[in-house]
């Protein structure tokens, strides 16, 4: 992610504009390059984060808040403005936008992170009614929902023909008792072209394929498919390349560390993976 | 495509030698290279190196000088005299309560690199706390392993951190200690990682910074990331000029 501050409001769309057409790939970093911005401007860009702020189920206190200069951030090669307040108790509302006002993350500082714990049912449906104060979309499903840290994790994943989609969630992080946290809305990321289904090596394929490269390592589980960012030298995998149909097998390597290869669906070549020490 | 990325990946260690001594402003940066790249795994992975540079560079920013090494230099003594006195530690590697035929029991902890695929050397919380006796208690810890952020885990007290969370607006320690329960994988650990080290550079508290990397790109069914601490602490190094006011910023 590269950020640079951005001299005004209509400085910043320019520039949005500008970088979103170029779609200038993520190594390329922009530079930390200051520029005086006036209070006019500022107050401007902040209007967007002022406005979502008083659609929030839970008030955001906007009295004697402070509207940080806007910035821009570029996320998985989309550039956005993040735009943020601070008000004086510490508790922080950001929120960063594309260039046609989409909705890319919203997250607040501050949340207490206890009170009583809402069931699952509780929990999405309070999850929904914070979906539709912000006005986005109710999404199908249920989500799967996970705790960390404290936090509810709901997410709603991008499946095409029923196969998710790595990375592409609809998020939304919740206290323990409801509260909004954040949620983040990624763009769709786009697809490399899938191979035709006839092509496509079935998952026994897939399997006896990973066996080969684990070496003294094994296979464990059925192989799955996925959308999944590919990697590169070193398993670097940049959120923006479009992502490929892949079958995802999960095993260990020789050592018993567990691992998931990635391999291409059609071909089975290795295209990405990850491990957990 | 396989041998393309099986191409080497060239690799940086963070700092150059150990300091005989450590000063509160000075925060440690270790990374197991050798067991999760090849020729100790089938693949060559970057990722270890990725995770400890992102982290050098954020906590640099935050003011605080950093010491350590990525690589075969991450050994056991290099990163027990590393711990002894720093103030912040980050550390990358395979993680778990591993038996302490010292202690009779288990003590959390993690392994060094030392160049070894398999059964490196362990570092474990009764050093860490030997290493650290009469320190006062670390102001950023994070453990990029497996197992480190289970309740059980004795890693927080060897840092001095107690197993708590202070709620936002809530007097609490300087201090907040970040780990993972169960298997922590790699490519998740990335994208949490990267969140919340750009949230503290934006100047989000710690807690705050923690939630923004639960709204990362990870998938919460490989990486289940647990924390200690105060929410509200900002872990700037001390005695550093706050660094961020409105309209400034560093990234």
């Amino acid at each position: 992610m590269a950020r640079h501050r951005a001299a005004g409001a209509a400085l910043a769309l320019a520039a949005v504009a500008s970088l979103g057409a170029c779609a200038a790939p993520a190594s390329v970093r922009a530079p930390d390059a200051p520029r005086p911005i006036t209070a006019r401007e500022s107050g401007a860009v902040a209007g967007a984060a002022r406005r979502l702020a008083l659609l929030l189920v839970e008030p955001f206190p906007l009295a004697a808040t402070t509207a940080v200069p806007a910035t821009i951030v570029i996320e998985a090669g989309e550039a956005l403005v993040e735009q943020r307040l601070e008000a004086p108790d510490g508790a922080t509302l950001t929120v960063r936008t594309a260039p046609d006002g989409a909705l890319r993350l919203l997250a607040r500082g501050g949340v207490p992170t206890g009170g009583p714990a809402l069931g699952e049912t509780a929990l999405v449906a309070r999850g929904l009614l914070h979906l539709r104060a912000l006005g986005i979309g109710l999404p199908a499903g249920p989500p799967l929902i996970e705790v960390a840290g404290g936090r509810r994790v709901l997410l709603w994943e991008r499946r095409v023909d029923g196969v998710p989609v790595e990375g592409d969630a609809l998020r939304l992080v919740l206290s323990r008792s409801g509260a909004l946290v954040g949620v983040s809305r990624p763009a769709p990321a786009p697809l490399a072209g899938a191979p035709a289904p006839m092509a496509r090596a079935d998952a026994t394929a897939a399997g006896a394929a990973a066996q080969r490269l684990l070496g003294t390592g094994r296979v464990e589980g059925t192989p799955v498919l996925a959308w999944v960012a590919p990697g590169r030298g070193g398993g670097d995998e940049p959120l923006e390349l479009p992502r490929r149909l892949a079958w995802v097998v999960a095993g260990t390597l020789g050592d018993g560390t567990p691992c998931a290869l990635h391999l291409d669906a059609a071909t089975l070549e290795l295209i990405g993976w990850d491990w957990a020490p | 495509m396989l041998v393309a990325l099986l191409l080497a990946v060239g690799v940086t260690t963070t700092t150059g030698g150990l300091p005989a001594r450590t000063t509160a402003r000075e925060a440690a940066v270790f990374a197991n290279r050798t067991a999760f790249t090849a020729p100790c795994t089938d693949f060559f992975s970057s990722a270890a190196a990725r995770l400890a540079a992102q982290a050098t560079r954020s906590l640099a920013a935050l003011g605080w000088s950093t010491l350590g090494a990525v690589g075969p230099a991450f050994t056991e003594p290099a990163a027990l005299a590393a711990v002894s006195g720093v103030s912040a530690f980050y550390v990358q590697s395979h993680g778990d309560h591993y038996w302490d035929p010292v202690a009779h029991g288990r003590s959390s902890g993690v392994r060094a690199d030392a160049g070894r695929c398999e059964n490196a050397p362990k570092i474990v919380a009764n050093e860490i706390a030997a290493a650290r006796a009469g320190a006062a208690p670390a102001r950023l810890v994070v453990i990029a392993s497996c197992h480190n952020g289970e309740a059980r885990s004795t890693l927080p007290d060897a840092f001095g951190i107690a197993r708590h969370r202070s709620e936002p607006g809530e007097e609490g320690p300087s201090s907040f200690y970040v780990g993972y329960v169960g298997a922590a994988w790699q490519r998740q650990m990335l994208r949490f990682e990267g969140a919340f080290w750009a949230a503290l550079l934006d100047g989000e508290s710690a807690g705050s910074a923690f939630d923004r990397g639960l709204l990362s790109g990870f998938n919460p069914a490989r990486l289940d990331p647990q924390w200690w601490g105060a929410y509200d602490y900002r872990p700037v190094a001390p005695q550093q000029i706050p660094p961020y006011r409105p309209g400034q910023r560093r990234g």
